[in-house]
Order: structure tokens, then C-alpha cells, then sequence
């Protein structure tokens, strides 16, 4: 046994530690003044010299000091890689880790064996079984952290991090949703003969995914149309989305032909985005000429209403969808569709016409149906509201609808 | 995140005389249940592995929804299996919703599809 050192004669008082995390005065903090509050408390209760917070980044698998009490130095935007050092491995365990040796065998950041530390207990900070961060105490006295000690930082981090959690949730869901809408156009460009609209619509519980729809104008009298889809949702989805845009605005300047910009843009995110998936359609308008040259990536073809007839899906041959390194059997194709004067083109994503344990056909039929050859607003109107009604839709929906003004 | 409380529930087992594992997924795979389907797909594969075995097969006749994130989880399957002697067939009903999404993606000439497990083993 270690020496009792003065200042810890009484056991932690578990109720007033519940109390001091649970207490009303913490509920409308802002998250950083409610981190340092706790810290502060737990300070006092514990009877400890240092508290921090690590929170944990999922995507680049590091932990970083969110808060701290008692430091000397702030570790401004030190990250810890998880499994590295004492915080990294009660990260990777998710279990409690109790040093009471603290130098730099058994403690990566500098920061706490400068701060001249003795003992180190640390816990992990879980949300239904999320890792959300550690929560760490240290003593500059030699001291044994027990049993009953460990369990009571438990319950303390149990409790900051739901905190923690739902700011974070609410936060990237605020991040993902301005983020979308700053990618998608506001205002499509002035061509003569051409009109657009467009309709985005997030999915249940307002969660953005990765659809997107884009209108470019391109050198030698051409005009690029895009729509999207990216697996998943939230700002992960909506990160890579913003990346494809632009990589596809980039390689539609450079190449021509619709397949060859999504052959390099599927070259492209097999190598930097290994974990993502999109499917695309692609077409540039030859204002000249009107026409459309179309590829496709694993999405449903788009729809096209010539002048006085009903709408039809095109014909374009599927090619797989852009990323995770598949080999495409096949080299990508270009379809080429004229498109006279009074045409309407819709273009899609399938949160529009899928539905569970339903056949697609029957939805688009109704969506084919719904197609006229009003202006392209009042077509948007009367797509959403025949296909989606007033029920919010499970997955998000991207439409894009072009009108070549009748002659 | 939820989406509307979907879920889908997964059975593993031994088929076609101890030759492969079948994944049978019922339900539906959608954003809200893609991250069980693909911790499925990873375990039964390491399953495949464990016991020596040949082939994993996919059964999706009990799914009534496959969407982008599904699909990229069998994608994403069928590349760590590619990688190894194991094969990944995919089962699916002709005319079914997976079919559908199967063929409107280009994924059923990358992937091993075809319409019965018996003929998956066969």
C-alpha cells in the first residue's frame, strides 16, 4: 500500500457527486462552461489536482483535450491517437486505467508528466456502447485511485457524456444541413431557351444525406447537369458530396465526354475516399446542336417529355457506381438523346420512387405521369406532392427538372 | 440516428453439406439498419474463414428494401472476399426490389447474383 496522504481521509460522498453533475444550474450551459463546471466539482469531490476531458473524433480515430482543470498548460489541439499512451488505451479498452506511475512509458502527452503528476486514473466516456471520450483525474501525491473511485468517475462520465453527445449530434447535424445547402445551387444560370427548378428534400428527422443535384455552364456553348447520390447520411455524406461536386465540376472542364469525367471522377474516390459510394447521372446539353449526352452511374435513368408526349424513362446503359475500387466490367458509355424544343428533362434521386416491399414500377409510373410540360416549378410541385404527399420522406430527395422553352 | 424504427434481423448457418455460411437478412436495409448488415456480413465472413470454408452466401429473398447503403455494404464484402479464395454469392428473387436495385446499379454483373441459396452451394 501507498502512504495515506492528508486530504483523502473520507471516502467520496457518492451522492453529492451525482449531485454535483445532475445539479439544474449545469442544464443551460453552454457545453464548454458546463465541461469546465464539472471539472471544477470533480476537483473537490475527488480531491484530485488535475481533471480533463478528451473527446473522441470517430472519423480521424484521435482523441482531443476538450477541457482540462488544474493544468499548468493548455493542450491546445493535442490529439492523442487511440490505443497510444494512458488516455489513448482506456479509448481503445473503453475500460478504467489506473497508473500510479506517470512518465513517459506509460503517458504520451508531456503535458501531464510535466505537470509533475504521481497517479492517473482514467475512464471512458460511453453512450449506448459510442465511445464519446475519456474523462481523466490525476494527483501530484502518490495515491492509490479506488475501486469506489473509479465507479464514481463512471457515473460522472456516463453523464457528461450524454452532454457531450447530444451538443455534438445537434451540432454536426446543424454542420451537415449548412453544408448541403451551401452546395446545392441557389440560383441556376441565365441561358436563353433553358429553365430549372429544383427541389431538395431531407429525410425523416431532418437528417441531410448525400443527394445532390448541380447546373454548370461549360466552355464552347455546353451545359452540365448532374444528379447525385452518396451513401449514408449526416455530415459524413455531406462532406463527400461536396468533394464529388467539385471533383466532377473539375474533370467536366477538362474532358468532354460524360463517361470519360466519371470514369476519372470513379478513379478518383476509389483512391481518397475508399469507404464511399455514389451513384450519378451525368449529361452535358450541347446548346447548339440540343442535345443530351448521358452516363450513368448506378443511377436510375432520368425522364424525358418531348413536346406533346408523355414522359419516358431514358434508355442509357447502367454503369456501376462511382467508388470503393470496384472494376467496372465494362468501360462507361455515353447515350446521346436529342432534345427538341418544348422537351422537359427530370432528373432524380431514388429516395423519390423506393419504397419498402414495394415493386419500383408503380411509383414510377406516378412520377412519369406527374411529368407535364408546365413551367419547371409547378412540375417539382406536382412531382413531390403525387409521389411524396405530406408524409415526411424516409431518405432524402434531390429532384432537378430542365424545360427547353418551346419554340 | 433512427430512421423511423426499420431493423432487420439476421440468421447465420451452415449449408450445402459444410461447404459454405449462409447469411439470411429479413427486413430492411436502409441508412437506419446498414451498420448491423454490414457487422452481419463482417462476421459471417469471419465465420467462412474460421471454419476453412469456400463460399458465403447472401441470402436477401426476405429483404424488402435495399438501399444505397446496403448496397455498398455488399460491395464492400464481395471486394474483402475477392481478395481471398472465398466466394460471395448473392441471392435474390427475380423481379424483387433487390433485384431491381441489383440491375439498376450495374452491381449484378460485379457480384455473384443468383436466385436460390441451393443453387449459390451448387
Amino acid at each position: 500500500m501507498l502512504p495515506a496522504v492528508s486530504g483523502i481521509s473520507e471516502p467520496v460522498d457518492r451522492v453529492s457527486v451525482l449531485e454535483a453533475v445532475t445539479d439544474v444550474g449545469l442544464r443551460h450551459m453552454k457545453l464548454d462552461e458546463f465541461l469546465r463546471a464539472v471539472l471544477a466539482r470533480i476537483q473537490q469531490l475527488f480531491e484530485v489536482d488535475t481533471t480533463s476531458v478528451l473527446l473522441y473524433d470517430t472519423a480521424a480515430e484521435v482523441l482531443t483535450v476538450e477541457a482540462s482543470v488544474g493544468m499548468d498548460e493548455v493542450g491546445h489541439g493535442v490529439t492523442v491517437p487511440l490505443g497510444v499512451g494512458f488516455t489513448g488505451r482506456v479509448a481503445a479498452t473503453r475500460a478504467p486505467v489506473i497508473l500510479d506511475r506517470v512518465d513517459h512509458t506509460t503517458v504520451m502527452s508531456p503535458l501531464l508528466w510535466r505537470r509533475g503528476l504521481r497517479a492517473l486514473l482514467g475512464v471512458p466516456m460511453l453512450v449506448g456502447g459510442d465511445l464519446v471520450g475519456v474523462l481523466h483525474v490525476g494527483s501530484v501525491t502518490p495515491r492509490r485511485f479506488t475501486d469506489e473511485d473509479t465507479q464514481l468517475l463512471h457515473l460522472v462520465a456516463d453523464r457528461v457524456a450524454l452532454t457531450i453527445q447530444a451538443e455534438v449530434s445537434g451540432a454536426e447535424r446543424a454542420a451537415a444541413t449548412a453544408l448541403q445547402r451551401s452546395l446545392l445551387p441557389t440560383r441556376f444560370p441565365a441561358i436563353d431557351g433553358l429553365s430549372f427548378a429544383a427541389r431538395y428534400i431531407p429525410g425523416t428527422g431532418m437528417t441531410v444525406g448525400g443527394d445532390w443535384y448541380d447546373v454548370f455552364t461549360l466552355p464552347g456553348d455546353r451545359l452540365g447537369v448532374v444528379i447525385g447520390d452518396v451513401a449514408g447520411h449526416g455530415l459524413a455524406a455531406a462532406v463527400v458530396m461536396g468533394r464529388l461536386r467539385s471533383a466532377l465540376r473539375a474533370y467536366a472542364l477538362i474532358y468532354g465526354s460524360p463517361a470519360e469525367v466519371l470514369t476519372n471522377l470513379h478513379a478518383k474516390v476509389s483512391h481518397f475516399e475508399q469507404r464511399s459510394m455514389a451513384t450519378v447521372a451525368y449529361g452535358v446539353i450541347d446548346l447548339a446542336t440540343s442535345r443530351l449526352t448521358l452516363s450513368l452511374a448506378g443511377h436510375l435513368p432520368p425522364a424525358l417529355a418531348l413536346p406533346g408526349q408523355a414522359a419516358t424513362l431514358l434508355t442509357a446503359r447502367p454503369g456501376i457506381p462511382i467508388g470503393l475500387g470496384l472494376t467496372p466490367p465494362w468501360p462507361r458509355r455515353d447515350t446521346v438523346i436529342d432534345l427538341p424544343a418544348g422537351s422537359v428533362l427530370a432528373l432524380y434521386t431514388d429516395g423519390l420512387v423506393e419504397r419498402p416491399g414495394h415493386s419500383l414500377d408503380p411509383y414510377l409510373r406516378r412520377f412519369l405521369d406527374a411529368i407535364t410540360h408546365d413551367d419547371p416549378n409547378s412540375i417539382c410541385t406536382q412531382v413531390t406532392e403525387t409521389l411524396l404527399g405530406t408524409a415526411p420522406a424516409r431518405d432524402d430527395v434531390a429532384l432537378l427538372v430542365v424545360r427547353l422553352t418551346p419554340s | 440516428m433512427t430512421v423511423r424504427g426499420t431493423e432487420i434481423a439476421t440468421t447465420q448457418e451452415l449449408a450445402g453439406a459444410g461447404r459454405g455460411v449462409v447469411l439470411r437478412v429479413v427486413g430492411e436495409i436502409d441508412l437506419a439498419t446498414a451498420d448491423a448488415f454490414h457487422e452481419a456480413l463482417t462476421a459471417a465472413l469471419d465465420d467462412v474463414h474460421a471454419r476453412g470454408l469456400t463460399t458465403l452466401v447472401i441470402d436477401l429473398t426476405g429483404t424488402r428494401f435495399l438501399g444505397s447503403a446496403g448496397l455498398a455494404a455488399l460491395v464492400r464484402a464481395h471486394r474483402q472476399t475477392s481478395r481471398s479464395s472465398v466466394e460471395s454469392v448473392v441471392v435474390a428473387e427475380a423481379n424483387s426490389l433487390v433485384m431491381r436495385a441489383l440491375t439498376v446499379t450495374g452491381l449484378h454483373e460485379v457480384l455473384t447474383v443468383t436466385d436460390s441459396v441451393e443453387h449459390a452451394l451448387g
